[in-house]
């Protein structure tokens, strides 16, 4: 199992990885013939072909490059109650990431609350696993992340290419599209993981219908509040304009060929991995 | 429209409550949610919370105001008036003068077209159900048939074009017995159309139409008054006088309306006193003398009376209508109360007080008359001394009550009930059975005889004197005493007891009568001893007891069930039934009539050539109301269901 590319393409990379990129490169992987032409190494010649044909064809091989995948985490106090299955995800897939020889970083979102602002730097190695497991763990979710001043914060600090997974409920009005746009401008490799509650799926589960009075538990309590009487019309319409949300962050995956994985926190971390991530294109 | 049930309309203030119950229902839960602007945009429209937008945008509390809004006005009854007419006769019997003297300013012209106008009426129009049949007969000095009964107009209109003048004159004073015939034969309707109506056709059922020269239709009213009854002539109700005159050459048809008006403003009227149709002969006049209902009259102040004459339909009007509407005004009076009136010392009983309440009897103190400037006549006068009463009051008997009696004399003795079957009372003025009592003109009485009832009309002391060795009592109980329908569940019989026998211990009373026949003071004894009101039954019950009798005694009680009672007398061990038969009415026995008194029928116009009166009906229209609040009901349940209120 291994986090694949995008697409297959030449990348600039500081060291050589697991990812391949077009053209000669040293890993074992063949990629096409070519006549030869002076100045080829003569040990990529394929002296069979030569005794078949008595022509000269070089091989090529897709070259290997290394990756640094960012998690961008969102530590809001909505990702409070979903924190425990985040902390699966992440250290599932940053062993995926170290164990294939890429880096791994954390970078967690702008937060005053959150008191590591750092993160985990990029590393190799399955030294640095422990290190995002201990940021996880010392990490409370709370207060208030502004999803789209984050992600432009988020690009203007990280200059190199890498390929970003954020992690978030993307629960904002706009979800962050504009943020999210300049980072995919940066030439980052995007994935979204949308983490969901249970009550935020079917809020049914913890709302009887009757008057509610809800408010934003991010902000403050003088923050306006909304009276509703909430029946069966007003469950439908929550589930269409919950609906209507995630459309719109699929229309901009789809048009900026990101990845979106939208999970409930009910999940079963064997599924999530053998299937929606893999189904998602995210997991080979 | 109109509200059947009004009362219900009370049942709105079940919306103001509806409401309140809304606006104090309790907080909403308060919960954090970090989908918070998923529901804002989920429901744009509840957003506020204020306390009265409580009320907004909440559909379950206007559709139950709406219910029941619905629902109070269904149980109001509400109903549309419509005018229904009693149904008439459907066969119509059209009679035509063709003697010479309609040729006089075409009025057999009139009269044909009058009476083709009628035919196409009835047969033109066929109702459901209904068969109307028309003949025609034309009149000179004798009835012709033209047409017999007949439902087809064509033929009845052939039958009309035959009709032509006569030369000779006719005869109508000579047809009594033929239209007598007419309407008794075939119970149809006579429309005679002519220049005049004998006297001798003021027949009912019979409706004249005069067809006479315009110009010769001059009615009025002579004279008009409205007369309070006099008493002494054993009047009982106002009467109203007028002399109607017809001046004109034909007879004339009117609508004679006596209307009461209001003082303060005549044009508003009070109540319609009398409608009757008149008939009125060529050239002659009619006297009016007619009884008034006297609950009209009973006012304690003037009374403004009009008396109009109305033409009938499209006849000529009067060219002389200032006579046709006349004017009177009647000072208050009180027509047929008895007054009784208690002296000094005397309390009128609660029983006596229901007697007057519900019996047109008045019960005043002689202090409250004397205050009134023209105090009534006293029918009764209950006093406790022989004191002559105060000369402005004019009595016309009068009760003294019996001192008490000393203590130890007298002893209470055994009732004895009566006899089962013989007459009590044989071949005398009066006779009583057991469970009759009848006057006779059997007179006079028999010596040895008992005199038990007088008539009141007469005065109490007439049929006295009578001697013998028998007790001679005198029972004065007034038939329209005898049986008393007061007032639902209070039945009351009243006797009044008068005792000229001599009895052992008895004071003898020495009573005067006026010259006019009247009572001043009873005569006769008081004794010591019982009178009795029991009911004859298996279980006796005493009901009204008089242990120390006066002269003139009077029993009061008021019995709880119908049946037949008996008063008697006794004196130590002597016991004699005095009367029996004093029937009382229960609750549901009393005549229906005596619930409204205010206009009696017999007041409605006896006149059957009068049209039918017409009468407003109610049809009930809840049933639209009903579905229709069952519909919301059930648009109700629906949002309900949908919003999942808890």
């Amino acid at each position: 199992m291994k986090v694949v590319p995008e697409k297959l393409r030449q990348r600039r990379s500081s060291g050589p990885g697991s990812h391949l990129s077009k053209g000669l490169g040293q890993s074992m992987d063949f990629s096409e013939y070519r006549p030869y032409q002076p100045g080829d190494d003569l040990r990529a010649l394929d002296w069979k072909v030569y005794g078949r044909t008595d022509r000269l064809y070089t091989k090529l091989y897709v070259p290997e490059q290394e990756e640094t995948v960012v998690f961008l985490l969102d530590t809001s106090g909505s990702m409070a109650d979903k924190w425990p299955v985040l902390q699966v995800v992440i250290l599932g897939l940053a062993s995926v990431v170290l164990g294939q020889g890429d880096r791994a970083c954390i970078f967690p979102l702008d937060n005053p609350e959150v008191e590591d602002k750092r993160g985990v730097p990029p590393a190799r190695g399955r030294s640095s696993l422990s290190r995002i497991s201990q940021f996880l763990s010392k990490t409370e979710p709370s207060g208030v992340t502004p999803l789209e001043e984050s992600f432009t914060t988020a690009a203007g600090k990280l200059k190199s290419r890498c390929h970003l997974i954020i992690v978030s409920d993307f629960l904002q009005p706009g979800a962050g599209l504009k943020g999210l746009a300049q980072l995919r401008y940066r030439k980052h490799r995007l994935t979204l993981l949308q983490l969901l509650s249970p009550q935020e799926v079917d809020p049914k589960r913890n709302m009887a219908p009757g008057e509610w009075e809800l408010f934003d538990p991010e902000h403050t309590e003088s923050a306006p509040s909304l009276r509703l009487d909430i029946g069966q019309t007003s469950f439908t319409r929550y589930q269409q304009a919950l609906e209507e949300h995630n459309r719109s962050l699929q229309d901009f995956c789809r048009r900026s060929g990101a990845c979106f994985v939208s999970a409930c926190t009910d999940l079963e971390p064997r599924n999530f991995f053998s299937e929606d991530l893999r189904k998602a294109g995210l997991l080979a | 429209m109109t509200l059947l049930g009004p009362i219900a309309l009370f049942g709105l203030l079940l919306v103001p409550l509806l409401v309140i119950f809304y606006l104090f229902r309790p907080d909403p839960k308060r919960s954090g949610s970090t989908t918070y602007f998923l529901w804002a945009a989920a429901a744009p429209d509840s957003q506020g919370g204020t306390f009265a937008n409580r009320l907004q945008n909440n559909p379950l509390l206007w559709l139950q105001i709406l219910i029941i809004l619905i629902l109070v006005f269904f149980l109001a009854r509400p109903s549309l008036p419509w005018k229904s007419q009693a149904p008439r006769s459907q066969r119509v019997i059209v009679v035509v003068d063709r003697s010479a003297s309609m040729a006089c300013g075409g009025a057999f012209e009139k009269a044909v077209a009058k009476a083709e106008e009628a035919g196409e009426s009835m047969l033109g129009f066929k109702l459901t159900g209904s068969t109307p049949e028309v003949m025609l007969i034309a009149v000179d000095k004798n009835p012709t048939v033209i047409v017999p009964f007949t439902k087809d107009l064509s033929q009845y209109k052939e039958g009309l074009q035959q009709l032509r003048l006569t030369d000779s004159e006719d005869e109508l004073e000579g047809m009594r017995p033929f239209f007598q015939s007419l309407l008794k034969a075939h119970k149809a309707q006579v429309w005679l159309l002519g220049d005049h109506l004998p006297e001798q056709l003021h027949l009912p059922g019979l409706q004249f139409t005069s067809l006479a020269q315009t110009g010769e239709t001059n009615v009025g009213i002579v004279s008009f008054s409205v007369n309070p009854p006099e008493q002494d002539r054993g009047q009982k109700k106002p009467f109203l006088y007028s002399r109607i005159e017809n001046f004109s050459k034909s007879a004339q048809q009117r609508i004679l309306k006596l209307e009461k008006l209001s003082l303060d403003n005549p044009d508003k009227v009070q109540a319609l006193v009398l409608e009757r149709s008149l008939l009125l002969p060529a050239e002659s006049g009619q006297t009016i003398v007619e009884a008034l209902p006297a609950t009209r009259f009973q006012a304690d102040s003037n009374s403004l009376f009009r008396l109009r004459l109305e033409v009938v339909g499209d006849q000529v009007k009067d060219p002389f209508p200032s006579d046709d509407v006349a004017f009177t005004v009647v000072a208050p009076f009180h027509s047929d109360k008895i007054v009784v009136a208690t002296g000094p010392g005397v309390n009128s009983s609660f029983l006596l007080r229901a007697i007057a309440a519900s019996s047109g009897v008045k019960v005043a103190k002689v202090s409250d008359l004397l205050r009134l400037p023209t105090p009534p006549v006293v029918d009764l006068l209950l006093a406790t001394s022989e004191a002559a009463p105060p000369s402005k009051l004019k009595v016309r008997s009068r009760f003294i009550l019996a001192p008490a009696p000393e203590k130890g004399e007298g002893k209470v003795g055994k009732l004895r009930l009566a006899t089962d079957d013989a007459p009590l009372v044989r071949e005398s003025g009066v006779e009583w059975t057991r469970h009759k009592v009848q006057i006779t003109d059997r007179a006079p009485l028999a010596s040895d005889e008992t005199v038990l009832l007088d008539s009141s009309e007469g005065p109490a002391l007439t049929l006295s004197g009578l001697t013998g060795g028998l007790p001679t009592l005198r029972w004065r109980f007034p038939l329209s005493y005898s049986s008393l329908p007061l007032s639902p569940g209070l039945p009351i019989v009243v006797g009044r007891f008068i005792d000229t026998f001599s009895r052992a211990g008895s004071v003898p009373v020495n009573g005067s009568v006026t010259t006019s026949g009247e009572l001043l003071r009873p005569v006769g004894n008081a004794w010591k001893g019982e009178l009795v009101l029991e009911p004859l039954s298996s279980r006796p019950k005493r009901l009204g007891v008089i242990e120390q009798v006066p002269p003139e005694a009077a029993v009061v009680a008021s019995p709880q069930v119908a049946g037949f009672y008996q008063l008697s007398s006794s004196q130590g061990n002597d016991s004699a039934p005095v009367a029996v038969n004093l029937f009382s009415y229960s609750e549901g026995r009393l005549p229906r009539q005596y619930e409204d008194q205010s206009f009696p029928p017999d007041f409605v116009a006896e006149d059957s050539s009068e049209k039918p009166k017409e009468e407003t009906r109610y049809r009930e229209i809840e049933l639209p109301f009903l579905i229709l609040a069952f519909l919301l009901l059930l648009i109700e349940a629906a949002v309900f269901l949908k919003r999942g209120r808890p």
